[in-house]
């Protein structure tokens, strides 16, 4: 039979060990963090009013560096965004849709010998647009991510063709 | 309430019972994250094989000492494997692929696809399947072919099959 006391003392263990890893990061969590951030940031729920929307198109330089730099060979697409424009695109966005659900999956983080950070993650995006047309897309993506400031930033979003007609 | 109905409902923390519980936990940990996975169907493609919202499992190890066929129904990972695409391979490494006013032809011969219901239009310029690749397309050609992803993926982006 266990002993009470040992039993105690695993859960202390046990909690302190929790406390250090949720207080006291590594950089893959800090990573994994700000990309369930900028998920959060970018869902948008029903009934979300005009002044959210402008809000959060202006918290675009909270995920962004300025400029950004973005490739989509499967569209033929590619380019340079500042976060002012990255901030219009997503109220423009956000004006278009009723709802809005973003989510990252199996992130794998590899950090450079410059310490960026390169992203390579599932994204899923559902919703419906005002007209009722449901929007349901799943992409690769590699990002490259910098610290700026004690945030990590996306720099570069490439859109991987995984499926090649 | 009978002594052996308590000792089932209240064990006593041996070690020996906490090891057992471990081992079953890491067993089915591993079973269910690395052979067998049970997943949702999220999205029309494959529809009317596998319906939106349908349950299937997805039985790892199809192809860990073997390469997909043609008509084999696969699971194609994206960057992981929590999201995967549900396709069926219709052409492989060196095939020659078309579809025309809805027809798929592989090497200039029509393919016979009873799985497909439904019309369809698609028309697709003829491609090459390159080396290490298969040539993946859903069930459902009802769809735009703007609006449906397919295409020829590495092989070793293929995780495994649908279990029925």
């Amino acid at each position: 039979m266990v002993s009470r006391n040992r039993l105690f003392a695993a859960l202390g263990l046990l909690l302190l060990a929790w406390g250090l890893w949720y207080f006291f990061p590594t950089r893959q969590r800090q990573v994994k963090r700000q990309l369930k951030a900028i998920a959060s940031w970018a869902t948008k729920d029903p009934g979300e009013g005009a002044l959210s929307a402008v809000q959060a198109a202006r918290r675009a330089k909270e995920f962004f560096s300025d400029p950004c730099s973005w490739t989509a060979d499967a569209f033929d697409l590619s380019g340079r965004v500042s976060t002012e424009e990255i901030g219009r695109y997503v109220f423009a966005a956000r004006s278009r849709f009723d709802s809005l659900s973003i989510k990252f999956y199996d992130p794998i983080i590899d950090f450079q010998g410059d310490g960026s950070a390169l992203v390579t993650a599932t994204l899923r995006v559902q919703g419906a647009q005002r007209d009722g047309e449901p929007i349901n897309e799943t992409h690769e993506i590699r990002c490259v991510m910098d610290k700026e400031d004690g945030t990590w930033l996306i720099k570069k979003v490439t859109v991987v063709e995984v499926l090649k007609k | 309430m009978d002594t052996r109905m308590r000792a089932f409902l209240f064990p006593t923390l041996t070690p020996a019972f906490v090891l057992r519980v471990l081992a079953v936990a890491a067993a089915t940990y591993l079973f269910f994250g690395f052979v067998c996975t049970p997943f949702v169907i999220r999205g029309k493609s494959m529809e009317p094989t596998y319906r939106d919202g349908g349950f299937n499992v997805l039985w790892k190890p199809a192809y860990w000492f073997s390469s997909p066929s043609r008509g084999d129904v696969v699971a194609v990972r994206l960057a992981g494997d929590r999201v995967v695409y549900l396709k069926r391979v219709v052409a492989l490494t060196g095939d020659l692929v078309t579809f025309q006013d809805g027809t798929l032809k592989v090497n200039g011969r029509a393919v016979d696809e009873p799985y497909v219901q439904g019309p369809c239009g698609w028309n697709l310029p003829e491609r090459e399947v390159e080396q290490g690749q298969v040539y993946v397309v859903g069930d459902n050609r009802s769809m735009p072919i703007e609006e449906h992803d397919f295409g020829q993926t590495s092989v070793r982006r293929v995780v495994g099959s649908p279990l029925w």
